[in-house]
């Protein structure tokens, strides 16, 4: 919750959002930047939930893929365009929407899409909305498809759970004083994922089982529908 | 039994700890036996809102859609983007509400107008957004009268049980003082520290509308300039101290009152300043001093979401048959920039030109908005036809 935390504290500063993001994670910010990119093949239509400051977007369409990107944060979203200004080669590549995340059933309609990602903005949502999200970026995944997700997960085991309780009430005071508001990891995932019908088919782990990278499949019967497994 | 325990420990919280995002979960409340027909009413997400709603609207059959504010009131989670058209939209899928009602319109907190694009929302969301009442104990009266505010239900109050809220909040803010001076060993100064607190906070907010000055701060002041003669009255006179401890009475007393007398700066729904502002110039008026250009194209929408009735459509003057917006009493505004924010064609311009809060960040080009000059034809415009009592 601490990454979270300070997350919510350099977004008062998009600019240096990623260099401050990257110290944060103790460069896996970027390590997880990097594997999600090993995803991106030329040609590939990709929707990225949550592009912030759009420099995943920004490489994904280097490797030649057509990027539609949701973010509902303007001010993220101006340094972006700032950023495809210099890049005018690029724009053609991408398709920008400001709208919340669980709006892109919505707002992309008939749009599907070889690889959707979601990397640290689930925790963000409240349960509700990030279940509707979740569910809806499964809907929006061609044949084929995949949903890769980068975040921050509530542990499961009941010690760990425990610790993270402690941890939370801990930098409650800091937590509070840096966003004045109260972000959690993501609570309840394993429920959303077979809700919507997905199903895991990989995982990467980051910071000691801290931050974990999802490779979402849909699928009811195969696979696993645990982050145990 | 343990549910509404809970809810009761919660809205104690509310009250105890102000400063505090208490998050109401963001989802799809029945007031009552709603049907397809029923109204929709959205608030933001701060428990203690969402529970005051719930009260307010209890003899009604409607919907109630929390959307997420951050856990914070509408108002303040509007102008920094935690409360928007994108968060509702949100809430509205989530919710799956397209399905559940036959109609295709929300009703707004007219306080969040500084935040919310309605144009954006009925894209991304599928649903019209109608402006509610600025207090939500209103609704009952505005769903009578057909969704329609009148004036009284446009401008903001503060009324006793709000200003006893705040009261309480910032009192618990406020015991950090005794509880340094305790920890300092001094138990003394911390009583006194104590008692101060309670006869400052509380007789600014509970007297608010029967002091006699029309700015709190001024009311403030004099609160403080009665305290401190009863402290000396005391001190000296009546139970003599040392002059060590008259000294740390004198001071804390007065920091007391001006700390209290800063809080009335942004506490309150009425006056907001800058300090640095109210200090230079013990002026309460706010930066942004709205101003209507000629291409104003009379739509009302700043007129819909004013909570200080500072906007009113009148006939232009040369009797095109077209309406244009004057600023009455501009000097009331309360800078939340929600004029700003809805109107469609950026008429409305700060005749501070960049000299204001900047602490709203929900509408965008802004900065372009506020550089703009004032045009000689807009001085002719700008009429004062009628002083509103508050």
């Amino acid at each position: 919750m601490l990454i979270y935390g300070l997350m919510k504290y350099v977004e008062s500063v998009p600019l240096r959002y990623d260099k401050v993001m990257n110290v944060l994670t103790l460069g896996r910010h970027g390590q997880a930047r990097e594997i999600l990119l090993n995803e991106v093949k030329a040609g590939m239509e990709v929707l990225d939930i949550g592009c912030g400051t759009g420099v995943f977007a920004l490489a994904a369409a280097e490797k030649g893929a057509k990027i539609t990107c949701v973010d509902a944060s303007a001010s993220m979203l101006r340094i972006f365009r700032q950023r495809i200004s210099q890049r005018p080669d690029l724009e053609p590549s991408l398709d920008i929407r400001e709208c919340g995340a669980a709006s892109i059933g919505h707002v992309l309609k008939d749009r599907r899409f070889d690889l959707v990602t979601a990397s640290l903005m689930l925790g963000e949502l409240p349960a509700s909305v990030r279940t509707h999200t979740i569910r809806v970026s499964g809907t929006l995944l061609k044949d084929g498809g995949r949903f890769v997700v980068c975040d921050e997960f509530w542990p499961r085991n009941p010690f760990l759970s425990v610790v993270y309780h402690l941890l939370f009430w801990i930098f409650f005071i800091p937590n509070f004083l840096l966003t004045r508001t109260l972000i959690q990891p993501v609570k309840g995932f394993d429920e959303d994922i077979s809700s919507a019908g997905l199903v895991i088919a990989k995982r990467y782990s980051l910071l000691m089982g801290a931050m974990a990278i999802l490779w979402l499949e849909p699928g009811a019967t195969e696979g696993c529908t645990s982050r145990a497994c | 039994m343990l549910a509404r325990v809970k809810d009761l420990i919660i809205r104690a919280r509310c009250v105890i700890l102000w400063y505090n995002p208490i998050r109401f979960p963001v989802g799809l409340l029945e007031s009552g036996k709603p049907g397809p027909d029923s109204p929709v009413l959205v608030s933001g997400n701060y428990y203690h809102t969402v529970r005051r709603l719930q009260r307010a609207v209890r003899k009604i059959n409607c919907y109630i859609l929390v959307a997420d504010s951050a856990g914070i009131n509408v108002w303040c989670a509007a102008g920094v983007c935690d409360f928007n058209e994108h968060k509702i939209a949100d809430a509205v899928h989530s919710e799956g509400l397209a399905g559940k009602v036959a109609h295709r319109e929300l009703i707004l907190p007219q306080l969040g107008a500084v935040g919310i694009d309605l144009k954006r929302l009925r894209k991304e969301s599928g649903f019209r957004g109608v402006w509610g009442p600025a207090d939500l104990e209103d609704i009952p009266a505005f769903l009578d009268q057909g969704k329609k505010s009148d004036e009284k239900m446009r401008l903001v109050r503060f009324s006793q049980a709000d200003r006893f809220y705040n009261a309480v909040g910032v009192f618990n803010i406020f015991l950090l003082f005794p509880f340094l001076s305790w920890l300092a060993g001094y138990s003394e100064g911390a009583h006194f520290f104590l008692a101060i607190n309670l006869i400052e906070i509380f007789s600014i907010f509970l007297f608010y509308h029967a002091l006699p000055f029309k700015y709190p701060t001024s009311n403030s002041v004099l609160v403080g300039v009665i305290t401190l003669v009863a402290v000396l009255i005391d001190a000296v006179c009546l139970r003599p101290v040392t002059s060590s401890v008259l000294l740390f009475r004198i001071v804390a007393t007065i920091m007391i009152n001006f700390l209290v007398t800063i809080d009335m700066l942004g506490s309150t729904p009425f006056f907001k300043t800058t300090m640095g502002h109210w200090l230079r110039k013990w002026d309460n008026h706010s930066l942004f001093q709205p101003e209507i250009l000629d291409h104003c194209t009379g739509c009302g929408e700043c007129e819909d979401v004013c909570p200080k009735l500072i906007f009113t459509m009148e006939a232009r003057a040369d009797g095109n048959g077209k309406k244009i917006a004057l600023t009455h009493l501009y000097n009331e505004c309360i800078e939340c920039l929600a004029c700003v924010k809805q109107c469609p064609v950026e008429s409305i311009i700060n005749l501070n030109g960049d000299i204001y809060k900047h602490d709203v960040q929900s509408v965008p080009n802004i900065d372009n908005i506020m550089r703009t000059k004032p045009g000689p034809q807009t001085e002719d415009a700008r009429r004062f036809l009628r002083p509103i009592d508050y």
